[in-house]
């Protein structure tokens, strides 16, 4: 596969932080290799300080590898036309409190290179695709967490880049908020954008990722897709309606005497997320 | 650490240069400061041009002057002539640039501390130094206004101030003179000096000078180009006083028919 | 280019919102007021038209010292800010390059100084204004109409002192100084981070820079006789800080002294090629840093 047919080439990528006073060595990130391929939803997990964050800097350009590379769109990373390409979510945004969320999206356009009515119309799109038009003329200041977000989100999809790149989108965001993030980025990914998360929330990433790397202290542990990751081999599980006790002794009978074994019988669940979503819906 | 050598190669080498182009800035602001090549005493060409405490001060030399000018004023009004002395020299000192401080603190020395030690009452069973007292102030006055002179010698009002302290203090008529036509040669020197050329003149009793410098000042202020201020009357009058006094014979004066 | 020179001046227009929008910034405004207003305090002493020395010597000390306040405050605050609030790292994943961010705050900040001593001016010469007119008016009044030679006189060198064209230099020295006084902020802040330790260090070269030209007049007039230590000394402080002495032509201007344009326009020149050289160093060392 060529160079460019990847969003994210990294190759034995390490960093390591000298800490201030002591000189001590931090190892914050230790040979990581990682593609993205375009068009991918990929998420990077891990609990805190397992060096998600060091690999969205490292992709950014904002800190330099200590050794190994990585290439953005066969670009390296940090030069102007790797950034021109991709859009960036940071964790937990803040933007100047004392602009209006069109002002704040007015002033990162124009260094996106947008101007005049192309610039006014990309505003207006964002406002609407993220859900704020009631508030886009309130001081930032003002907003709650999960607002901020969105600018965030608005910010970063403003040049309509290839690559997005969302450091924890969903941390402090209310649940439906965060199904709004996740609908986001399925729609983001049925247009050909290629997507890196980080999480440390689990269960979202199951939901959209089509491949995970997981991060243990700045190593890589795990890559694949969920299907690899996920599958228990060699156990099936079947849903019934209308199962009667009757019934489930016969099928286990059933099944010891086929050499099989029945390991677990319980009622599906549904979960909390959806059960919060639709009684506040209703 | 590339950048870091190319940030300090950077300094360096600008550093080099900036420093050759701050030599030339400070002497331009030393001409400016001591005015053009002026004999003047290398204690106050240093503490002008290199004094720490001046460039402690940064750009607030003056205000330090202000208020050295306001302990003096205190001063002046508790009649302590000494300290209202002391502090005009410190003004001075930080700014021998401004003609006030100059020109006021003469004024408080040779007027105000004079005048007040010649007017205290004697106390018995001592001799009278009044008179000398007195002279000392005066002196002192008129020694502020000459190094004063000597640092702004391009501005009338300290010759003015010189002249009237002559007149007023010293009763030396003719010194006044001088001094008034000293002022006069400055550019922006108040017309009035003019004529009070000529009252020193005759107050000093050389009718023949003032004579013939009235006479003079009438011809020139005709070509003056503030001719119309001119007090052409006060010119006449004391021409033709002076005709009188002096007794010359009616065909050789000034004014031959009458003229105006 | 077209896109750099555009970047920097939206990040310049930013930071100057911001800056106005930042309470700090009116508080010292109205101190400056307070002491351009305590100029009119002077005037109940009798000055015989040098009250406009005075007035002019509080006037341009408020000024200075306020708007060092405000340039040193300014670039110490803003740009930790942006680091502290990681609202860089959204500006930084924009195309924008590091030193459109130096230089465009530098601007921002620039235009906030130009405003604030065209504002104090502005109310200075209000000042000036008022107090001329009043003294003229009582001369007036005194000479019902028509002032004496003598009279006239005074108000001729009341005008003299009041309306001094020397007075634009003296503003634009006072500008100057200040824009300097704000590279060397924004240099300082794109190495550190802590808002104290940049506005220690600026004001630490503000004040050893009032004495580089002593340190100067020494290491050029030395010959031989000091150690190399001193000499070290002498060499560093005269090649690493700028001379803030040069700007005391103001000083000079108070006094009466003849300044002309032509002085004032080395010196504006010597810190505009100073500011250059500042920032480049201040693009260098923030491209290095990890942020």
């Amino acid at each position: 596969m060529n160079e460019q047919d990847f969003a994210v080439g990294a190759s034995g990528l390490t960093k390591t932080f000298t800490l201030e006073w002591t000189r001590k060595k931090l190892l914050a990130l230790d040979g990581l290799d990682m593609q993205v391929r375009r068009g991918e939803v990929f998420g990077l997990l891990g609990p805190n300080g397992s060096g998600k964050s060091t690999t969205m800097k490292l992709i950014l350009g904002l800190i330099r590898p200590t050794s190994g590379m990585i290439k953005v769109f066969g670009e390296p990373s940090g030069s102007l036309a790797s950034r021109r390409q991709l859009g960036f979510l940071p964790e937990n945004p803040y933007f100047p409190g004392f602009l209006s969320a069109r002002e704040v999206l007015n002033y990162y356009g124009k260094l996106v290179d947008l101007c005049g009515k192309q610039l006014r119309e990309r505003v207006e799109e964002l406002i609407e695709l993220v859900g704020l038009p009631l508030a886009a003329d309130r001081a930032l200041k003002t907003y709650s967490k999960g607002m901020l977000q969105r600018i965030g989100l608005a910010q970063a999809l403003l040049h309509d880049p290839d690559l997005l790149l969302l450091d924890e989108p969903t941390a402090g965001v209310d649940p439906i908020g965060s199904r709004q993030i996740r609908d986001l980025i399925l729609a983001l990914k049925k247009r050909g954008k290629t997507i890196i998360f980080s999480s440390h929330l689990l269960e979202q990433v199951q939901e959209v990722s089509d491949r995970v790397i997981i991060l243990h202290r700045g190593k890589k542990m795990q890559e694949g897709t969920l299907d690899e990751l996920l599958s228990v081999q060699g156990q099936s599980q079947f849903t019934v309606s209308g199962l009667t006790p009757e019934l489930q002794e016969k099928v286990a009978a059933l099944l010891k005497s086929e050499g099989a074994e029945l390991v677990n019988v319980s009622h599906p669940k549904q979960k909390l997320e959806d059960y919060f979503i639709r009684s506040v819906s209703k | 650490m590339k950048y870091w050598l190319s940030a300090l190669a950077l300094i360096v080498i600008w550093g080099l240069g900036k420093v050759c182009w701050e030599n030339r800035l400070a002497a331009e602001r030393r001409v400016i400061m001591v005015g053009q090549d002026l004999p003047m005493n290398y204690q106050l060409r240093d503490s002008l041009g290199q004094g720490f405490t001046m460039a402690a001060l940064g750009g607030f030399r003056g205000l330090a002057a202000d208020s050295l000018w306001f302990t003096l004023t205190t001063a002046w009004e508790d009649q302590e002539w000494e300290r209202v002395q002391a502090m005009a020299e410190m003004c001075v000192l930080l700014q021998p640039r401004v003609t006030f401080y100059w020109d006021m603190g003469a004024w408080n020395l040779a007027w105000n501390a004079s005048v007040a030690v010649e007017n205290a009452p004697l106390e018995k069973g001592k001799i009278d130094r009044r008179k000398h007292d007195s002279m000392m102030w005066i002196e002192a006055g008129r020694d502020l206004l000459e190094r004063g002179i000597r640092v702004i010698p391009e501005r009338p009002i300290l010759y003015q101030r010189l002249g009237d302290l002559y007149w007023q203090r010293l009763g030396e008529y003719e010194q006044a003179a001088e001094y008034y036509k000293e002022a006069l040669k400055r550019p922006k020197a108040p017309l009035y000096l003019e004529r009070f050329v000529g009252f020193a003149l005759e107050k000093a009793g050389k009718n023949r000078e003032a004579y013939e410098y009235w006479k003079q000042l009438w011809q020139s202020s005709k070509e003056h180009p503030e001719q119309s201020q001119h007090r052409w009357d006060v010119i006449e009058d004391h021409i033709r006083k002076l005709e009188g006094d002096m007794k010359i014979p009616a065909e050789q004066r000034f004014f031959q028919k009458e003229v105006r | 280019m077209k896109n750099s020179l555009r970047h920097i001046f939206v990040i310049a227009g930013n930071t100057f919102t911001e800056a106005i929008r930042q309470k700090v910034l009116y508080v010292l405004v109205v101190f400056c007021l307070i002491m351009l207003g305590g100029s009119s305090f002077y005037t109940q002493f009798d000055f015989r038209g040098d009250d406009f020395k005075f007035m002019k010597d509080l006037a341009y000390a408020a000024i200075s010292v306020i708007g060092l306040l405000v340039s040193l405050l300014g670039a110490a605050m803003l740009i930790p800010a942006e680091l502290e609030k990681r609202t860089i790292y959204t500006l930084l994943s924009k195309p924008v390059r590091k030193f459109e961010f130096i230089v465009g705050k530098y601007l921002g900040l620039v235009l906030l100084l130009t405003l604030f001593v065209t504002l104090m001016a502005g109310i200075f010469m209000l000042a000036v204004w008022g107090h001329e007119s009043s003294l003229t008016a009582g001369i007036l009044k005194a000479s019902q109409g028509h002032p004496t030679e003598f009279q006239q006189q005074m108000i001729n060198e009341f005008r003299a002192g009041a309306y001094d064209p020397a007075m634009w230099q003296a503003l634009v020295l006072i500008w100057a100084k200040l824009c300097l006084v704000t590279v060397i902020s924004v240099l300082f802040s794109t190495v550190a981070s802590s808002t104290v330790f940049i506005v220690s260090c600026t004001l630490f070269i503000y004040l050893i820079g009032h004495l580089q030209s002593v340190a100067r007049d020494f290491w050029f007039s030395q010959s031989g006789g000091a150690s190399w230590l001193t000499t070290a000394f002498l060499a560093a402080v005269s090649l690493f800080i700028p001379d803030f002495q040069t700007f005391n032509l103001i000083d000079e201007i108070i006094s009466g002294n003849p300044v002309l344009w032509q002085n004032t326009w080395h010196i504006l020149l010597y810190s505009a090629v100073y500011t250059v050289i500042a920032l480049a160093v201040s693009a260098l060392l923030f491209e290095n840093r990890e942020l």
